[in-house]
């Protein structure tokens, strides 16, 4: 058993009781199978494929602790304001869900949002139905650990045929003064015919270390649409790592897209199944790193149904010592006839010591398919920087006209002009290498 | 306004500018001529500074100031403009953007306030229409998807916005069909008054017959052999360089 896990198990077992005492039942009764699971097998090497670039061992090494009292501490419930977007928000400090006062409007009716405490009360079937089922189908030592630690989550239900006016934001801040390991969880049920947006803000106000797990299991039942933007914008103290489990019904659509601002180390690991026919799934990425950051994304959508369509995009900007890598696959099920997919990594290496690994793959069993992928690992185009500086642009603009237009590309794919304005800005701010980059209006940091 | 002596520039270790002279005065429009190879592309890239072409000897000095010791940003603000031969594509950045950022990097060298937005937008506007360059390629990124014809509209037209002091055109006809070749020579001609000055690359007499330039030179091999008016021209249209081949030789 590795050291760094022993710790997580020890404590683990050592607080088991008060861990499951605030905890929801169900959340309870899958943690014996993930001890279980971790005990057998350990956690990932760099051996294994799908860790190939993420070392988990080293980033689970220091001695994080949880926040067993459920304490939400003195949190400042303030704005992470994205201007001119009106959404429906709801507040997160580390992994405990903050009290709303916030009714839902009218014009929202059909989304509910609760913690899994409150789900356990209102659903239970549905959660017992849904919760830790995507998850458990593929046994994952990240999964595992955040299933036998987690102690609440966020329970994201919109109903059949639902279509609420306003986005969902879900502002994600760990504000904790020691090092702190958070581990969240999200279910999100999307039934028939329902369409909504959601939009995750991870924040760091803290330069504490912190470790935070995610497990996110989507559900999109048929003609479902869902697009769930994800804004990380924490600091280099801080450690995420993100499972997604999605599925999907005939003609349903889902929107993954990713904007890594500024983080530590932070790897996504997503499975997305195509169940029905006709699915479509777009995930994106628009990665803007520097110092040591390193961003992984290791990505698999599998085609089980005829007709379904899948696209990656993904692309990264890398300065100094950053890291970036990118592993997606596509597997095309026997019978997933008329597949189209198509798989973009493209990568900028701004600084010679900055590094991009990218690996798109293909697992085909099908004969009737159309499956395309590129990728690329660049420096900056040295003929586009004399033409904008024979213009008048100076160098150091000209350069980062050029970055920024490079992940632009991805922040088109956002469908809310609000929050596409706003990444603008920030992805501008984030290049001329504002230290922090901060929403307007947020209170959260004190700035 | 533009002395150029005794330059000589290179290419990857090979020299291709052998000693060019030319002084070229407010007002005036030069054309340079020349068999392929001659020179005529490093001479209008050394007095930009694109950073590929090194100048080995010689000094080019513009209204009384070192040019060669200026960065290519510094160049492009005093004046100088250069319509590339083959305008480069940049994703992702829009027309609108780029000319935003080179015009108040402009003004700023200048001295001058930022342009307001609204304002950049009409004078975009004022100019695209007189080059015939439709709305829609303000949003597009930069030369993306732009015909050749489009890319050679565009020049002109970030030429128009700018208006530089001393512009140069590499070959901004090639490859132009008769009409746009039409419009972009009259859009260069608008352009024309007693304080400004240009050095045009051609290799075809209906731009001579558009422009009426003041004079024209003829490089051969990295050196100016011949220089003339419109007439030395006229006569190289008829010719061809091989009289000029052979008298060097």
């Amino acid at each position: 058993m590795n050291a760094a896990l022993q710790q997580y198990i020890d404590l683990y077992e050592a607080h088991q009781a008060i861990l499951c005492h605030a905890a929801p039942q169900v959340l309870n009764e899958a943690r014996a199978k993930a001890l279980q699971e971790l005990k057998a097998h350990g956690l990932p090497t760099s051996r294994q494929e799908r860790y190939k670039y993420t070392d988990v061992a080293a980033l689970l090494e220091p001695d994080y602790g949880l926040n067993l009292q459920r304490l939400a501490g003195k949190q400042q419930v303030a704005a992470c304001a994205v201007p001119g977007l009106k959404a429906l928000t709801r507040y997160v400090a580390g992994d405990v869900m903050l009290p709303t006062s916030s009714q839902v409007p009218s014009t929202c009716e059909g989304i509910e949002v609760m913690s899994l405490h409150e789900a356990q009360q209102v659903y239970p079937d549905l959660l017992q139905q849904h919760y830790n089922r995507l998850a458990s189908e593929q046994p994952d030592a990240l999964t595992a650990l955040n299933t036998l630690l987690v102690q609440d989550g966020l329970f994201i239900y919109v109903k059949r045929n639902a279509s609420p006016a306003l986005p969902l934001q879900i502002v994600n801040t760990a504000q904790t003064n020691t090092p702190a390991m958070h581990n969240r969880r999200l279910l999100i049920l999307c039934e028939a015919h329902a369409s909504a947006t959601i939009l995750l803000c991870d924040h760091c106000t803290t330069r504490s270390q912190t470790l935070t797990t995610e497990v996110s299991e989507i559900s999109l039942g048929e003609g479902a649409q869902l697009s769930i933007y994800s804004v990380e914008e924490t600091n280099s103290q801080c450690s995420r790592y993100h499972n997604i489990y999605a599925t999907q019904q005939a003609e349903s659509r889902l929107n993954l897209c990713d904007v890594t601002l500024r983080a530590g180390t932070s790897r996504t690991m997503a499975n997305v199944s195509l169940k029905g026919e006709g699915a479509q799934t777009f995930m994106a990425g628009a990665i803007v790193a520097s110092e040591a950051q390193h961003i992984d994304n290791n990505l698999l959508i599998a085609h089980h149904a005829p007709a379904c369509q899948s696209e990656m995009l993904y692309k990264s900007v890398l300065n100094q010592e950053s890291t970036a890598a990118f592993a997606g696959k596509v597997y095309v099920a026997p019978g997933a006839q008329q597949t189209i997919s198509q798989q973009t990594s493209a990568n900028l290496c701004v600084s010679p010591n900055a590094h991009a690994y990218t690996q798109p793959m293909l697992e085909i069993y099908a004969d009737d398919v159309k499956c395309n992928h590129g990728a690329t690992v660049g420096k900056l185009d040295e003929s586009a920087l004399f033409y904008m500086r024979q213009r008048g642009i100076s160098e150091a603009e000209a350069r980062l006209l050029l970055q920024h237009a490079f992940v632009s590309e991805v922040i088109s794919h956002i469908d809310i002009p609000a929050l596409r304005d706003r990444l603008t800005s920030l992805i501008d701010m984030r290049f001329r290498g504002d230290d922090d980059v901060h929403c307007a209006g947020c209170g959260l940091c004190g700035k | 306004m533009l002395t150029i002596s005794n330059l000589h520039a290179s290419v990857e270790g090979k020299p291709i500018l052998q000693g060019v002279n030319l002084e070229i005065h407010a007002g005036e429009v030069h054309v340079l001529m020349g068999p392929n190879g001659s020179g005529k592309s490093t001479l209008s890239n050394v007095l930009v500074g694109n950073p590929k072409y090194d100048v080995t000897a010689g000094t080019v000095t513009f209204r009384g100031k070192d040019l060669l010791s200026l960065s290519p940003e510094d160049r492009a603000r005093e004046g100088i403009f250069m319509s590339f031969q083959q305008p480069i594509e940049i994703p992702g950045v829009s027309m609108t953007n780029f000319l935003k950022a080179a015009i108040n990097a402009q003004r700023a060298y200048r001295g001058q306030e930022p342009m307001k937005a609204a304002e950049i937008i009409k004078l975009l506007r004022e100019k695209r229409q007189a080059v015939g360059l439709d709305a829609h390629f303000m949003s597009r990124g930069v030369n993306e998807g732009f015909s050749g014809g489009e890319r050679k509209r565009n020049e002109i037209f970030q030429m128009a916005v700018l208006e530089p002091l001393f512009a140069i055109l590499d070959e901004t006809d090639s490859g132009l069909d008769v009409d746009a070749l039409r419009v972009v020579a009259e859009g260069f001609n608008k352009l024309r008054t007693k304080d400004t000055a240009a050095l045009v690359i051609t290799h075809y007499q209906r731009m001579l017959d558009y422009l009426k330039p003041d004079f024209v030179h003829v490089l051969f091999n990295g050196r100016i052999v011949r220089s003339g008016t419109a007439e030395l021209g006229y006569e190289i249209e008829d010719k061809g360089f091989d009289f000029i081949k052979a008298e060097e030789s």
